[in-house]
């Protein structure tokens, strides 16, 4: 994979139309482009705005003022075609809804009893460190999985703001969601992970 | 006195930093002395690093050459209707 010192140098790459630095930026950004507009539009006619989003990017490009990152700028792009794809049907955007965030809780009530102290408190992990989750296939899988099963809000905003380090100012304006409103599904997300780890650990002890 | 479960909630404010003042030293003074809280955030704080130290998703091979065919594609058709 080619790398680029830095991203005007990648800019200047793709305004000269070369086939490397747009594999660079389908390569690294495509995913995350997916994942706003499944976030917006839902996953039917996710790929048309992928798509007219790329439409856009090319001819937009010149007029780059770099103020942000061009993900950032690219995602935004997506956002805006999903959002504008939505009015033309006349849908209403929904994700920012209240409604979505129905209760605060995010781990199961029964984890905790009437006085709000642990009914079972959490357990000890035999695999307890970031790196060596990471190096275990299975709780590698696991974790994976669960981002993969999430409502596809917080898979965008787990995926862009922990594993493509966006800042969470930039996800609330791509994702048209208030600040308070991702920190909440920020959260959820972060908290069916823990479940999902938390259920494995010591499983591959146990068939030992 | 903030009770175990609503540690639970405010475990991403207080990795993250966004605890106010007054609230961050309720959780503290919690997590000081509830051993089962000092866990499941510690855990969270593991469960975070974790999901950070993963790779990003890549589209596969042929979906990248597919794309990368389709934009220059574009590209050039664009080129060429600029010079008509």
């Amino acid at each position: 994979m080619t790398n680029y010192p830095n991203e005007q140098a990648l800019i200047t790459q793709l305004l000269k139309g070369d086939e490397q630095a747009y594999r660079y930026i389908v390569k690294n950004y495509q995913s995350s482009m997916q994942y706003v507009a499944r976030s917006i539009v839902g996953t039917a006619i996710a790929d048309e705005i992928v798509q007219d989003a790329w439409l856009s990017v090319i001819k937009a490009l010149p007029k780059f003022e770099g103020r942000s990152s061009l993900k950032t700028w690219i995602l935004r792009i997506v956002s805006n075609s999903a959002k504008s794809r939505l009015r033309k049907e006349s849908r209403q955007f929904a994700a920012g809804d209240a409604a979505d965030l129905e209760i605060l809780s995010s781990l199961p009530s029964e984890k905790f009893n009437d006085n709000g102290s642990w009914a079972t408190p959490p357990k000890h992990w035999d695999i307890a460190s970031p790196e060596a989750l990471i190096a275990s296939e299975e709780l590698n899988n696991v974790v994976h999985r669960t981002i993969n099963k999430l409502p596809t809000l917080q898979q965008s905003i787990v995926t862009l703001r922990e594993m493509e380090g966006l800042e969470m100012e930039d996800i609330c304006k791509i994702l048209e969601i208030s600040e308070s409103n991702s920190r909440v599904l920020l959260h959820r997300a972060r908290t069916k992970i823990w479940q999902a780890i938390d259920k494995h650990q010591g499983k591959e002890n146990v068939e030992l | 006195m903030l009770s175990c479960k609503d540690i639970s909630h405010l475990t991403s404010e207080l990795l993250d930093n966004k605890l106010s003042f007054s609230m961050r030293v309720k959780v503290k003074l919690h997590l000081f002395m509830c051993h089962s809280c000092r866990k499941f955030v510690e855990q969270m704080r593991t469960t975070v690093d974790t999901v950070k130290g993963l790779k990003p998703k890549q589209p596969k091979e042929d979906e990248v050459n597919q794309q990368v065919e389709k934009i220059i594609s574009t590209i050039k058709e664009l080129d060429s209707a600029k010079h008509k």
